[in-house]
């Protein structure tokens, strides 16, 4: 029991704090990409995401593969926040450390940082705000507001950026800052009457009439949507056609009731075009997919017929089997005679497919997997089009808008596995012509009913279009979790603002930490104990540890917006903002056209759950122990593995 | 190509215990698993050198698994250990480090193998009568129509991995979640054929521990394009038949054996396959059987045309489900598609439905009436977290399973470990002359064994403190107590603490205490007429099952004592 500090440090958090640390400029609505360069492949990606960013680093060591997969089950999930979250288990990590280093024992770190965060969470049960209410807020209140709590002064004296003192928050809150400027839509060719093709009159007759009652949901909803982006303007605009389409099928079709539905993201699916300029980026119904070769000769005949279409699961080839099949490998074929010409397995395939495709006059055929050159060329002579590798979502909106059976063998296609009411048209950019990519070229295939809506999105830069696709979908989602549970939190650090107050609070409230004689709590470590002043002390020092966490978070963020010349003048505004009680601010300056800006409930929780979850988890390790054999190569005899130790 | 290589004669090496690599094996082995013992111990990662998956646990079975020894002796005390978690599924750590303790501590003192052996022997039984007999004070009574003992039974199991990051209230969740799970399977009307049904857990990862719940029936995981297509089947009202295939349809010939088939060509093996599943595929749409159920794949045109007859296919179900579908339907797994089906091969089932669990999806079958199948829905955070939680609740229904056969209790939290050694240091004063003679030796000779066998438990313990606090123990119950780091030695222990570790026992004035690790002797009040336990048991206290700690405690006795015996080794090279 000596007083020293403790010389040895725990090397798995370290390793972790280091780790996170490679994510720092990713935080906030301002990045700065990342480029990831193999040295020994010369291979490079370039990032601005924490999940795309240890994707690409080959992490070795067990630290490293937790802290991915903490990251990538995350996105798996959510497909937003890992940022945040990568932040967060960096800044908790020093945090821990600095626990150690107070010689604080181990499992009164985790009982009470795990306390300290569901207390916070708790805190803030009353600040989610109802997206009704906020719907309401945006459109009663049409007046600009010329001072704008949360704003900079841009251009001013650079020496002190502070935010305009006396905002209170509750005015920040509920002042809503919709200017109701001319919003420029970028439109998709349905918003423009003059443009509609013939296969589109259905829905344009639907638009007409509902197009009213569209609008009053247009500018209040396009405002929310903008205030989730977090700086992904152009991202979230297309997100919101892509939304509005939707719900204006649904409500021609399914006529319901309820002003803002959930969003089917499984009907999402985009289409990256390389090599053209940004602004083509575009929402269409239907499915846009990349032809080459000769296939667009076979997309002009076919283009304005009604069509049949096939949707086969699996490969289309002559040898392909059904998973689970496996076939008599020890099997001898004799001819008795040789009369009949000797036709190979596969031709007679070839042929007996083309019989069937001819029978029930298929047009297109959407395969899951890949299908063999022969019957593509075949195809192609019999003006059949055969597109591959169609994901899963897209074949089943084929199936519940076409009304196909997915097979697996051509022998199995009868007459009520052929879809109908498809057609096909080669796809046009905004302008309306078909751009020029070179050797490949772009098709549409869409339906009476939507069977998916494809979001086209294009850059000149090649390896832009990932980032451009990834943001695409962290909006969507963004918008899907908002929309699914009705909620959203007030942004821009408030929720982070919030919970320092809070912990501040617990902290010099004596009370809450008084210990209770005669607690009998026989799941704590020494349950025989009663709760001594040691206890008091430890616990306020680990919540303020706890709390340094979520201040870095907020002086990283605001540094990265630019507005601040060195780190410290962040930290000092966050400081002040504490002192003064604030609560809940939007402390992070907003150098975007929203005004004011949202989060999702659950992402941001999750994410701070998570966060902590994986440092406790990594605290509690102290062994590494390694499985396996490795070849000694000049003796050719195994030699098994030796243990490491940490700690 | 052959090899040839000249033959490496044996190896043989006496006194395996004096060699110095083993003993540092084993001392190496004792401080990995003491440091994962109990609940407050430390986690364990666990990955192949090749990268890839990592596995964070504190479980025996896991690290006994993956530490690799190259001696024999270490080699099998591991195995031995191994087997008795696999039979009891607990206190797999308690007997690796008894064991250990036991072999380090007996090697110190200076008498000879067979004599420790058989004195060791003579404790072990001590114990086992005693904690067999009406007046042990540590043995609890499970009393089946109360739920608080056996809640504690689980909470216990449940609590002692910290891998699992559950809180208070969430612990107790799925503690109430295992005992409901539990008490499902005992079948209600106890008849002639009766055996207990079975709980299958299905891992939900990403949601949070209080989203786990119990579903009577099975759970199928789907996929999301198939749950939107079975939404727009056919449904039919009320209870429907099922068939239940144990054999691969998916066309192909089965079993071809050696050899060359000869086969004419324009006939087709899997052609003909196909015929016979269209057949039986024919007779189930005659026999109105509303869901056919297929432990491996069904051929997709059989599948289609079951689908246009409204009859619902899910196949690739795997081994584990055919045994609980069969307990839930009634329905007799068909192994082969030969011949027609006979009429009393189907089961019956109530209803089913799709059921949503984040990013899951599944098919919930529902049984008739009361079957002893259920599933068990388990959610955690983290993976590793949720890896860990799956296998403690499995570990907590065995434990269940063996408490219906011997309702008896031990106190957790090292109390009747210290109880224990309590109680043989008191015997050990007055063993008969006539026991000695029988085991040859001297009555010095004997405390001094007794003594180690005691540092030993009391060792064992001990371990269960990881963050420097000190264990003490009383002067009248003989039970744990834990402290904090940092309390000074010489304080007045009354003020510190409040209860023992299994949360029995109050502090009141007249209790004194002494440190665990270091007594030899301690001055019992209580100890000469040891009384059973009676009386109201608190709300929340730590139990452990009785068969699983008396095991546990002859495994770990009985592995030491042929170690300590062993003579020589011979190990052969080729």
């Amino acid at each position: 029991m000596d007083d020293g500090k403790r010389e040895e440090s725990h090397i798995g958090l370290e390793q972790l704090a280091a780790l996170a640390a490679s994510g720092r400029s990713l935080l906030g609505s301002i990045k700065s990409y990342k480029f990831i360069v193999d040295d020994e492949t010369d291979e490079s990606a370039v990032t601005c995401s924490a999940f795309r960013l240890l994707e690409n680093l080959h992490l070795n060591g067990p630290i490293g593969q937790l802290l991915n997969e903490t990251v990538q089950t995350h996105h798996k999930l959510y497909k937003t926040g890992t940022s945040s979250l990568l932040f967060l288990v960096g800044a908790w990590s020093k945090a821990v450390l600095n626990c150690l280093n107070e010689d604080i024992p181990i499992p009164t770190i985790v009982s009470v940082m795990s306390e300290g965060l569901d207390n916070a969470i708790e805190a803030l049960e009353t600040c989610q705000v109802h997206i009704d209410n906020l719907l309401e807020n945006f459109n009663s209140k049409q007046n600009v507001l010329t001072s704008k709590p949360g704003r900079l002064s841009c251009g001013s004296d650079t020496s002190s950026r502070h935010l305009i003192t006396g905002a209170s928050p509750s005015q920040s809150k509920s002042s809503s800052v919709f200017s109701g400027k001319n919003i420029k839509l970028h439109l998709s060719r349905h918003f423009r009457m003059s443009d509609v093709g013939t296969q589109e009159e259905a829905l344009s007759d639907s638009f007409d009439e509902s197009s009213s009652t569209v609008a009053a949901d247009c500018a209040t909803f396009r405002a929310l949507a903008m205030s989730l982006s977090h700086g992904n303007q152009s991202a979230m605009q297309l997100t919101i056609e892509a939304y509005r389409v939707q719900i204006q099928y649904d409500r021609v079709a399914n006529s319901v009731s309820r002003t803002l539905p959930q969003f089917d993201i499984d009907k999402l699916v985009t289409c990256l075009l390389p090599g053209l300029p940004e602004h083509y980026s575009c929402v269409n119904t239907g499915f846009i997919t990349l032809l080459s070769g000769e296939q667009p000769i076979v997309v002009q005949h076919l283009s304005g017929l009604s069509l049949h279409v096939i949707l086969i699961d699996g490969d289309l080839t002559h040898q392909y089997h059904h998973p689970g099949f496996n076939r008599v490998t020890n099997m001898k074929i004799v001819a008795k005679s040789i009369d009949n010409t000797f036709k190979s397995v596969e031709e007679e395939w070839l042929n007996n497919a083309i019989e069937i495709f001819r029978k029930y006059h298929v047009n297109v055929i959407l395969v899951k997997g890949i299908a063999s050159p022969c019957l593509m060329e075949k195809c192609i002579q019999n003006n059949i089009l055969v597109i591959q590798q169609v994901k899963d979502n897209v074949v089943q909106g084929f199936v519940e808008a076409t009304g196909a059976i997915l097979i697996t063998y051509i022998t199995q296609v009868k007459e009520n596995c052929v879809g109908t009411g498809a057609h096909l048209c080669f796809w046009k950019a905004g302008h309306g012509n078909s751009p020029d990519m070179r050797e490949r070229v772009a098709v549409q295939i869409s339906c009476f009913k939507i069977a998916v809506i494809t979001v086209v999105l294009c850059s000149p830069v090649n390896c832009k279009l990932q980032v451009i696709g990834d943001q695409l979908w962290s909006c969507v989602h963004r918008l899907h979790h908002a929309l699914s549970e009705q909620r959203i939190f007030p942004g821009a650090g408030a929720t982070e603002l919030m919970s320092l107050c809070h912990l501040k609070r617990l902290i010099s409230e004596k009370a809450a930490l008084k210990p209770q004689i005669n607690a009998t709590d026989c799941t704590g470590p020494h349950c025989s104990s009663r709760r001594t002043e040691a206890d008091v002390l430890y616990k306020s020092q680990i919540l303020q540890f706890l709390a340094d966490g979520w201040r870095e978070y907020l002086m990283t963020a605001m540094y990265n917006t630019g507005m601040y010349r060195t780190p410290l003048d962040a930290m000092s505004e966050v400081q002040r903002c504490v002192n003064e009680d604030v609560g809940l601010f939007a402390i992070i300056p907003n150098v975007s056209d929203e005004s004011t800006v949202y989060d999702n409930v659950t992402v941001k929780l999750e994410s701070w759950r998570r966060a902590l979850d994986l440092v406790l988890l990594v605290l509690q390790a102290d062994v590494e122990i390694i499985t396996g054999y490795r070849a000694n190569t000049s003796r050719l005899i195994e030699e098994q593995q030796k243990q490491i130790t940490f700690v | 190509m052959s090899c040839v290589a000249s033959e490496t004669p044996s190896f043989c090496y006496s006194g395996p215990l004096n060699n110095e690599d083993v003993c540092q094996a084993i001392s190496t082995f004792r401080c990995i698993v003491q440091s994962c013992y109990g609940p407050f111990g430390r986690l364990k990662l666990i990955h192949n050198a090749m990268g890839g998956y990592v596995q964070t646990t504190s479980q025996s079975s896991a690290l006994l698994r993956s530490v690799s020894v190259s001696h024999p002796v270490v080699k099998w005390l591991i195995t031995s250990v191994s087997r008795h978690v696999s039979q009891f599924s607990d206190s797999g750590l308690f007997t690796a480090v008894l064991c250990c303790n036991l072999i380090e501590k007996a090697k110190r003192c200076n008498i000879t193998g067979s004599r420790i052996v058989r004195i060791q022997s003579h404790l072990l039984n001590m114990c086992i009568d005693y904690l067999n007999s009406e007046e042990c004070s540590c043995r609890i009574q499970i009393d089946f129509s109360h739920s608080k003992a056996l809640l504690s039974l689980v909470r216990t199991v449940i609590t002692s991995k910290p891998t699992c990051m559950l809180t208070v209230k969430e612990a107790d969740y799925v503690s109430s979640l295992i005992l409901k799970a539990f008490l499902h399977t005992v079948p209600s009307v106890i008849g002639e054929d009766v055996s207990l049904g079975q709980t299958l857990i299905v891992s939900a990862e990403g949601q949070r521990v209080s989203d786990s719940r119990v579903f009577p029936g099975l759970l199928i995981q789907i996929s999301i394009s198939h749950s939107r297509t079975i939404q727009f089947a056919k449904r039919t009202l009320g209870p429907f038949k099922v068939a239940l295939f144990d054999v691969s349809m998916s066309g192909e010939v089965v079993d071809s054996g050696i050899g060359t088939w000869v086969v004419e060509s324009g006939s087709c093996l899997e052609d003909w396959s196909l015929t016979q599943l269209m057949r039986v595929g024919k007779q189930l749409a005659r026999d109105q059987v509303g869901l056919v159920l297929c432990q491996k794949v069904i051929h997709p045109i059989l599948k289609q045309y079951l689908w246009e007859q409204d009859v619902m296919v899910e196949d690739r179900l795997g081994a584990a489900l055919v045994e609980p579908l069969t307990k839930m339907t009634g329905a007799e797994s068909i192994s082969s598609y030969q011949r027609s089906i006979p009429a009393n091969c189907y089961g019956k089932l109530k209803s089913w439905c799709v059921v949503k669990f984040g990013s899951k999806q599944f098919l919930h079958l529902i049984p008739v009436d009361d079957s002893p199948v259920c599933s068990l829905l388990l959610c955690n955070r983290s993976e590793a977290g949720l890896n860990e939680l799956k296998v403690v609740c499995q570990t907590a229904e065995h434990v269940l399973r063996l408490t219906l056969k011997q309702p008896l209790g031990l106190l957790g939290g090292g109390c009747t470990e210290a109880h224990l050694t309590t109680y043989v240091r008191h015997k050990s004063c007055c063993v008969p002359d006539d026991a000695l003679a029988e085991l040859g030796c001297s009555r010095a000779q004997y405390r001094v064994v007794a003594d180690c066998f005691c540092r030993s438990l009391d060792h064992t313990t001990s371990c269960l403190e990881h963050d420097g606090g000190e264990s003490l123990v009383d002067s009248e119950y003989g039970h744990r107590w834990s402290v904090p780091l940092q309390t000074p030695l010489g304080t007045d222990w009354s003020q510190v603490v409040s209860n023992c570790a299994c949360g029995l026992h109050g502090s009141h004035q007249d209790l004194l205490w002494t440190l665990l690790r270091n007594r030899s002797e301690v001055v019992n009040k209580g100890m000469g007429s040891a009384k059973p336990c009676t009386g109201v048991l608190p709300d929340r206290f730590l139990l452990d099952s009785f068969p699983v700690k008396l095991n546990a405690l002859q495994v770990a006795v009985e592995t030491a004592n042929v170690i300590l015996q062993l003579q020589y080794v011979i190990q052969a090279h080729n």
